[in-house]
């Protein structure tokens, strides 16, 4: 029988009523550490202070976050150890809640109204398979990939059959994390020999997509949609897989059928909200951008772009209303944001171009002195961002300072396709028939190639030394360029493998981890990096 | 311009669902409460309310998915599944009630039975055949899961009742355009549970369900298959 007078326990509910029968369900196994909690601040709060182990969250909370903010929230932050249980609790069965309820994968969910027997069996079903799979989740949880992998194989070698198909799913993602991808087609087959599962078979797609198999990839996800259509990830990769193609309509459309169907992701809102800008579609645009500054009202994911964005589709409007509009969403943004430079920035280049559109030149005077003296102090911005203001030096004249950024801007994504051409095509209209920005892109292309040839030259002749000063220098110049930290990744890594490991290289090596990560790079393509580390780590002593 | 253009009735729907599915957590917990308290009177009223609350909260449900499914906006969430998880959420859900009318209900179902399934769906469906059975079982209900020859697991629900009326047992009787919603809340659950059954699909294979009242305990036998 469940005991439950060792466990920690939060509570999340507004309704004192509810909250009062559930905890007289949980006493029925003994529970004494119990924490209430009326409101996401409240529950975030006790989380941070300490750790629980079972985590009961209504999914509507009232005022404030949902119970599916505070979900998105806690992992965001980290406040959940691998360890804990969290049991999302929803009243409804309408689509779009389940759905939004499932965003953050808790680890279990229950419907409304249920009884103590059901709530208790929940929790023992949960216990059980965290036990299960706790060595796993641990070494996950402390990115130790190949120790996961290890627990992973352990667990399969022993043939428990109820086990198996869960632990084949564990075992294909880890192997996907770490660009092994014959096992994880291996594993993802056996499912799908035994049942066509929806899951194991979008594993399938992913796989092609990550080896730039785009087509099948595509193909792949779309059969899974028609399967399995409350599937909310499947679009998410088709999405990214029409971008990868550059089929930046039909990118769109896939997530808008996605936000049709679960609307409180504001991750996705936000993503379809770019799609629709960058595509001109102002109508989209700005009712994306609407959603995602509803939803991020209580979000972690809360983002200044939203706000900018959509003061941008009102500011290009003719209409004297609109820009009143887009003026009153800057001054909110400021407002929720303040002493935020990249608020203050998005806020000041949206300012200039309100302003220079009424004539108003000295207003717009003001607002370019602001982003001149912001910028000097902050360089890490967004992309986009970037680009704006680089856009804006030109339009001033300060041609210096406009082409340091755009400079800037190409050295660090030269290998960003899209944003390349957008580059290329704003500069030129900024800077009428100036073929600087061209120079500077065509000119990094032949540096890049030419450190990266000179690194490998100088690799093969075993002066690995020499190669890695090459490529540390060029990554001092482009500290964004995705091409140039994986090679360095790589040849600290052969580095490591041939003289040994210190504290230097390994805290070196793990700062390109981190920084390729930052920089969007996927986990399958640094996993192998990761691997062979891990394995150097466990077998050496660090000198 | 026509009001009705201006309501937007499946979101009315799950509105009022939400609202109505908050109180009967509440009455549901009130009854327990009441249950406990009451030990030595006979509990006649209570039960019939606790039944009651089960049978709103299940057509609660069946009405939000049935409405789904005839949008087109439904598709169940296959996956892997052990057949003993699915029956204890069914224990757990009914146990309380049949323990206040002194009935038994026992489990049968081997603990590495593995099955490919809505699993909310499934026990709630079954929670619905089971809920109408203890209205007819006279001592004891039998749950159980067993997998056939062909490859489908079988869920069964068997009581010691009198047996399905004659017109339940024709041939096609559980086909769903011919299940006649006159029969009250055994007509509308069997509808449901049949139209789920149907949805539940593995190549050719599709899944159904069977009534008789060839069953040992000499009542009614429920039997749902999936492939």
């Amino acid at each position: 029988m469940l005991n439950l007078k060792a466990q920690k326990i939060l509570l999340i509910e507004d309704y004192s009523a509810m909250r009062m029968s559930i905890k007289k369900m949980l006493f029925l196994a003994d529970a004494e550490l119990i924490i209430e909690a009326a409101d996401a601040k409240i529950a975030l709060a006790a989380m941070e202070k300490q750790k629980f182990d079972i985590i009961l969250c209504d999914y509507n909370l009232g005022q404030g976050k949902s119970g599916q903010q505070l979900l998105e929230e806690a992992k965001h932050r980290k406040l959940l150890p691998v360890t804990t249980i969290f049991i999302m609790i929803t009243a409804e069965q309408t689509q779009s809640m389940v759905l939004s309820a499932m965003e953050n994968k808790p680890d279990e969910y229950l419907t409304k109204p249920f009884n103590a027997q059901q709530l208790l069996t929940r929790i023992e079903k949960q216990i059980l398979r965290k036990a299960y799979f706790i060595d796993i989740d641990q070494a996950i949880y402390k990115d130790n990939l190949p120790l996961a992998i290890a627990h992973c194989e352990k667990l399969l070698d022993q043939q428990e059959t109820r086990m198996r198909t869960q632990l084949l799913k564990i075992g294909a993602e880890l192997a996907i994390n770490v660009g092994d991808f014959r096992t994880a087609t291996h594993y993802y087959q056996e499912v799908l020999d035994q049942r066509e599962l929806a899951w194991a078979r979008l594993g399938i797609g992913i796989i092609a997509f990550l080896q730039n198999n785009f087509s099948d990839a595509i193909q792949t996800f779309k059969t899974v949609i028609q399967q399995a259509p409350m599937m909310m990830e499947t679009y998410d990769w088709l999405t990214k897989a029409y971008e990868a193609t550059e089929k930046n309509y039909d990118a769109q459309e896939t997530l808008n059928q996605a936000v049709e169907l679960s609307p409180q992701a504001i991750l996705r809102q936000q993503k379809l909200a770019i799609l629709a800008e960058q595509a001109g579609d102002d109508a989209s645009a700005k009712k994306a951008f609407k959603a995602a500054i509803k939803l991020g009202k209580f979000s972690v994911h809360k983002s200044c772009r939203d706000f900018s964005g959509l003061a941008k589709v009102y500011a290009k409007a003719k209409d004297t209303n609109d820009t009143k509009e887009a003026l009153k969403l800057i001054k909110t943004m400021r407002e929720e944001f303040s002493r935020h430079p990249e608020a203050e920035l998005r806020a000041a280049h949206l300012e200039i171009g309100i302003h220079l559109k009424q004539n108003n030149k000295e207003l717009a005077d003001q607002a370019y002195a602001k982003i001149q003296q912001i910028i000097e102090k902050n360089h890490d911005m967004p992309k986009d961002l970037l680009l704006d203001i680089a856009e804006i030096h030109l339009l001033y004249g300060n041609i210096d300072a406009g082409d340091k950024l755009i400079e800037d801007l190409i050295g660090n994504y030269v290998d960003d396709e899209n944003f390349i051409n957008e580059v290329l095509r704003r500069y030129k209209k900024a800077n009428t028939n100036q073929s600087f920005a061209e120079d500077v892109f065509k000119r990094t292309k032949e540096e890049l190639i030419k450190i990266n040839n000179q690194g490998v030259n100088l690799f093969k002749q075993g002066n690995i030394s020499a190669a890695f000063e090459l490529l540390e220098a060029a990554y001092i110049k482009m500290p964004n360029n995705k091409i140039i930290i994986m090679n360095l990744a790589k040849i600290l890594m052969r580095d490591i493998k041939a003289s040994g490991i210190t504290n230097d290289k390994l805290s070196k090596i793990n700062t390109y981890l981190t920084k390729a990560a930052t920089l969007g790079i996927s986990q399958d393509k640094t996993g192998t990096i990761k691997m062979e580390l891990a394995k150097l780590i466990s077998t050496q002593t660090i000198l | 311009m026509n009001p009705s253009a201006t309501l937007n009735f499946p979101a009315i729907l799950a509105f009022s669902v939400h609202e109505m599915k908050n109180s009967l957590s509440i009455i549901n917990e009130m009854i327990q409460q009441f249950t406990k308290n009451n030990t030595t009177n006979d509990n006649k009223e209570l039960k019939q309310l606790e039944f009651e609350a089960n049978r709103m909260n299940n057509n609660l449900m069946q009405l939000l998915i049935l409405y789904k499914i005839d949008e087109a906006q439904f598709s169940p969430s296959v996956d892997e599944y052990l057949a003993i998880d699915i029956l204890n959420e069914v224990v757990a859900q009914q146990a309380s009630l049949f323990a206040i009318n002194g009935l038994t209900l026992t489990l049968a179902c081997p603990d590495d039975l593995l099955c490919y399934c809505d699993s909310s769906l499934i026990s709630n469906a079954i929670c619905t055949v089971v809920n109408n059975s203890q209205h007819y079982a006279r001592t004891q209900v039998l749950l159980s899961a067993s997998v056939t020859d062909d490859g489908y697991v079988n869920f069964s629900v068997e009581d010691d009742g009198a047996g399905y009326p004659k017109h339940f047992l024709h041939a096609d009787a559980v086909d769903n355009t011919s299940i006649n919603l006159n029969t009250g809340s055994t007509g509308l659950g069997l509808f449901f549970v049949a139209t789920i059954a149907k949805m539940h699909i593995n190549g050719g294979k599709k899944g159904f369900i069977k009534l008789s009242n060839q069953c040992p305990l000499g009542g009614a036998k429920f039997s749902l298959f999936l492939p």
